[in-house]
């Protein structure tokens, strides 16, 4: 067992013994809520060997496809307004450009592409067979692509848009995505408009489906926005986000393509697509997640120990006591010297006049 | 279409204002209360065209374009969701804007003020109280008789804008609903639609925006986004000939002829001219009648099942009372008889934790035995996984069985109390029940122990059995949302989630015992510390968890005896209405006089009124797109 994991063991059982030992309700229950992201956090560290599902997350039509075309460098990924498939694709490593449709366990039609056209019409039309009947489309797309940041294990999905109003009120699309993001994903890049900003339906439907899977919030089409614009989206909307606060990428996803086009490497970094790929990378390596976790408990810590001291302070009146007493002196002997833990106690120390 | 003349505008404020003393006769304080602001709307021959959307379509854009401003300061435009309040536009010689605060105090200020109440970025949370703000000006774009209208966007991270919104449309007499070529229609947008026809605003203009966006290799977009619009019109019966494709931002950059939004606004100067008068006379009689229709239609059934004649009046009177005195007889002996099988079931369930926490030790102690010394390293990494299995599968039965019986017992309260509002109670267990992500983890026994013992991936790397999955979601529901509910809403914890409450984070008493046990060497002495966490796991469980348990049922019981009495007072106010009435054969023939006077100044102006489709696109004889 990880340091780190032992940290994070120590971590929930200060917070679930100092909630029960907590009165007030509003305290019990920030504990208890700092516990459940504690538990999240946890349950990320297990999931690292497996292997690494990044989904790409948004409403329909927000750039995804665009932008996973600019991340692996080629015009595979389908972008147009028109009707698309309930089933997720997945981008994974492979010798050569191959679709592979899953039906089911035992029908999975595998088809060899040439190019990245072909790979385009396999895809165009997989989705129309989804399109025209619920039943028959394929439970899940698998593109093989030869493109180095795919190696070692991390897949990129594409994801059907949310939130878009279907004919005939069907809901397929979000049902779809909602058990692939249960069941398969690792971490959600939610993938966001400029021009729209973060409307209150898809931030609920963050809130419930993928807020503890997604670090990153990746706005798109960014093209022609000034550098304080762009840091006044970042204020209007961080404070949305609570406890658990993303880091924001501004890309241009559409500059990205012709970069990846013309093969300007500068011109792909000033998108902001390189950074993002560095970042991708960086959370499929095991250090990389541990890193995003660590991030994750500092942050905890820091707003967990600022409210603790507001509470008290709005109330007038001492908070007897942060912590139950033997939890806390269990938790100081823990670990002593951890760097990680040496920060998280500045944070949560008891603090006593 | 002739203008409507001063003679025919009289006649028809006659008319309202007949309609509305006899609704007043019928004390319907609601009723008259739209009748007067309809009258009053209408008698200030304003007409208002609201510009609404969802956030970021370019309403404010709009609006300066069709004003024809070449700044944005008096609808200020930005990036980022802008528009935080009502603000109505008129035309006027004299500049002039004034706030309108909640509190009904009126401030003037200058257009370069706009900014700082207009916009959610300088009045964020509308803290300083706008109601509405009002500008006027010698707008070159506005009609003389027109009120333009800027909505704040639906659907933003700002409720309060949508509140703001829904308050507006009922009162727009035309809408120019703004849509973006960047997304296909959404749901808010659908909703936002609903509501503009729920609120039978006879006039909506379809408008997509942003046709700036588009360059030639994307073109198809715009044909897909049409084609998907159209088609989710008509679903919900707005057969719309035409969508304009326009560009705010063109418009309001000065290219008025590529914009396409000089075609919306000649559309809408043509229209005013031709049928202002009647859509003004329209809306008047469809907003009167909409008031009126309800009370007319509700005393007519009334008269249908009889109940105005004297002898019906008794047999009512009776009913109510024979309700009221049943709802008071069986009242105590409902309310012991849930409780008691509360606790029973709960007594049940504690009385058989001891055999099988036995059970789970005899079963753990079991492995321990048939492991081989070199085995021990393996066991030791299997033992957690292995504990809280076990203790699963030795719950789930009881688990099922205390759950049926305690659904059992809700059931009996919910049934047996005569006209007991279920409807309500039902929706919050429904709501819960319903929820997708939890359903099959909150009604089913087994999955919600888990839940709460489980978190076997938390004790046990790796072992992220789906039910853990469901676990682990649970548990977080549970712990952030429980004391949000535990007060308003015990209804909910008792009928949809008790056991996942009871037993969410047992799983975290493993936690500890975990690195204990990594520190053990020798195989026996794995027995003792095994022992003392399972005593530990069901300590907990019948303590705290089924202590909690223990508590919803009185809580639970409030709530319903709250509910119950609040039926009691409707029934009393029932039988009070219905003694109050009088039965006398005088008063029944002037109720029916008044009824049928009623219903024939109804239908002496809403036969005027276009029935079947009245809105869609602006009447006009060229529907081609």
């Amino acid at each position: 067992m990880s340091t780190l994991t032992r940290l994070a063991d120590e971590l929930l059982m200060l917070l679930h013994e100092s909630a029960a030992y907590q009165r007030p309700p509003k305290v019990r229950a920030v504990l208890e809520e700092a516990r459940t992201v504690v538990a999240g956090l946890r349950r990320r560290l297990l999931r690292a060997d497996r292997r690494y599902v990044v989904a790409v997350v948004g409403l329909t039509n927000v750039g995804k496809s665009t932008l996973l075309n600019a991340l692996l460098g080629i015009d595979v990924a389908p972008s147009r307004n028109g009707p698309c498939t309930p089933a997720p694709v997945e981008f994974a490593h492979g010798p050569e450009l191959r679709v592979t449709a899953h039906f089911d366990i035992l029908r999975r039609p595998s088809w060899p592409c040439a190019a990245a056209e072909a790979v385009r019409q396999r895809l165009d039309r997989l989705a129309e067979d989804g399109a025209s009947g619920a039943d028959h489309g394929p439970g899940k797309v698998v593109v093989q692509v030869p493109h180095p940041l795919l190696e070692g294990g991390l897949v990129l999905a594409d994801t059907p848009g949310f939130g878009a109003a279907q004919a005939g009120g069907s809901e397929v699309h979000e049902e779809a995505l909602k058990r692939y993001l249960r069941d398969e994903v690792s971490q959600v890049f939610w993938v966001v408009l400029a021009e729209q900003g973060i409307g209150g339906r898809e931030m609920r439907f963050h809130d419930r489906f993928f807020a503890d899977v997604c670090d990153d919030v990746v706005v798109t089409g960014c093209e022609g926005w000034e550098p304080a614009e762009l840091e006044r989206f970042r204020l209007r909307f961080a404070g949305e986000f609570g406890n658990r606060m993303p880091s924001f990428h501004f890309v241009r996803g559409r500059d990205g393509e012709e970069a990846v086009a013309a093969g300007d490497d500068e011109a792909l970094e000033r998108a902001g697509i390189t950074d993002l790929a560095d970042r991708i990378r960086d959370l499929a390596r095991p250090s990389g997640q541990e890193n995003a976790v660590r991030a994750n408990l500092v942050q905890l810590a820091d707003n967990l120990g600022t409210w603790l001291g507001e509470y008290r302070d709005g109330m007038g009146l001492p908070l007897h006591r942060r912590w139950r007493p033997d939890s806390w002196d269990r938790w100081s002997a823990a670990l002593p010297g951890y760097d990680l833990k040496v920060q998280i106690d500045q944070a949560l120390a008891e603090n006593l006049p | 279409m002739e203008i409507t003349d001063h003679s025919s505008r009289q006649s028809l404020v006659r008319w309202a204002e007949r309609v509305r003393t006899l609704v007043a006769a019928h004390d319907d304080a609601g009723a008259i209360g739209t009748i007067d602001q309809a009258l009053a709307q209408y008698r200030a021959e304003t007409f208002q065209l609201a510009v609404i959307g969802k956030a970021k379509r370019g309403k404010s854009t709009l609006i300066n374009a069709l004003l024809g401003r070449r700044d944005d300061l008096v609808a200020p435009i930005d990036r980022l969701p802008a528009s935080s309040a009502i603000t109505r536009f008129s035309w006027s010689e004299r500049e002039s804007a004034t706030v309108v605060h909640r509190d009904g105090r009126r401030q003037a200020i200058a257009y370069e003020q706009v900014r700082q109440y207009a916009t959610e970025e300088a009045n964020p949370g509308n803290a300083k109280g706008v109601d509405l703000i009002e500008v006027t000006g010698p707008f070159p774009g506005l009609e003389r008789d027109l009120v333009l209208v800027d909505t704040p966007g639906a659907g933003s991270l700002h409720e309060y804008h949508d509140a703001l919104l829904h308050g507006f449309i009922p009162r727009a007499d035309a809408v120019i609903f703004l849509t973006t070529v960047r997304m296909p229609l959404d749901r808010d947008e659908l909703e936002l639609l609903h509501r503009v026809r729920a609120a039978d605003v006879r006039k909506i203009a379809f408008a997509i925006n942003m046709m700036d966006k588009v360059d030639g290799s994307r073109a198809g977009d715009v044909e897909d986004a049409v084609t998907h619009n159209l088609r989710l019109l008509a679903e919900v019966g707005l057969t719309t000939a035409r969508l304009y494709r326009i560009s705010g931002k063109r418009a309001y950059e000065g290219d008025l002829a590529g914009s396409g939004v000089g075609e919306l606004a000649a559309e809408i100067a043509r229209f005013l001219a031709e049928s202002k008068g009647n859509l003004l006379d329209a809306n008047l009689v469809a907003r009167v009648d909409r008031s009126a229709r309800p009370v007319l239609l509700s005393l007519e059934a009334e008269r249908a099942a009889g109940r105005l004649s004297a002898d019906r009046l008794d047999a009512e009177l009776r009913d109510l009372d024979h309700r009221r005195q049943e709802i008071l007889a069986r009242r105590k002996a409902t309310e012991e008889i849930f409780l008691r099988q509360w606790n029973q079931a709960l007594n049940e369930f504690e009385s058989g934790l001891s055999v099988i926490k036995l059970d789970v030790i005899q079963a753990v102690h079991g492995r321990i035995n048939a492991a081989t010394i070199l085995g021990v390293g393996a066991l030791k990494k299997d033992l957690p996984t292995a504990i809280v299995r076990t203790i699963e599968e030795r719950l789930a039965a009881p688990v099922g069985r205390l759950d049926r019986a305690l659904c059992e017992a809700v059931d009996g309260i919910q049934s047996s109390y005569p006209a007991l509002d279920a409807l309500r109670v039902g929706d919050v267990v429904l709501r819960v029940r319903g929820d997708d992500e939890l359903a099959s983890g909150l009604v089913k026994g087994a999955a919600m122990v888990a839940a709460g013992v489980g978190l076997s991936s938390l004790a046990a790397p790796p072992a992220p059995v789906a039910a853990a999955g469901i676990g682990a979601r649970l548990t977080g529901y549970v712990s952030l949302s429980a004391w949000a509910y535990w007060g308003a809403q015990t209804v909910l914890t008792a009928v949809g989630g008790p056991l996942g409450l009871v037993l969410a984070g047992a799983g975290a008493l493993t936690i500890p015992w975990a690195y204990t046990l990594s520190r053990i060497k020798l195989k026996d002495q794995l027995f003792g510390p095994t022992r003392e966490l399972i005593e530990a796991i069901f300590t907990d469980l019948r303590a705290e968890r089924l202590g909690a348990l223990r508590r919803v049922g009185p809580n639970l019981l409030e709530a319903y005896q709250i509910q119950q009495d609040r039926t009691l007072r409707e029934v009393e106010a029932g039988i009070a209405r219905t003694r109050g009435r009088d039965r006398s054969t005088a008063a029944v023939a002037e109720r029916e006089r008044w009824l049928a006077e009623l219903r024939s100044a109804l239908a002496e102006r809403t036969g005027d009124v276009p029935e079947g489709t009245p809105t869609g696109t602006w009447r006009r004889p060229d529907t081609t797109p």
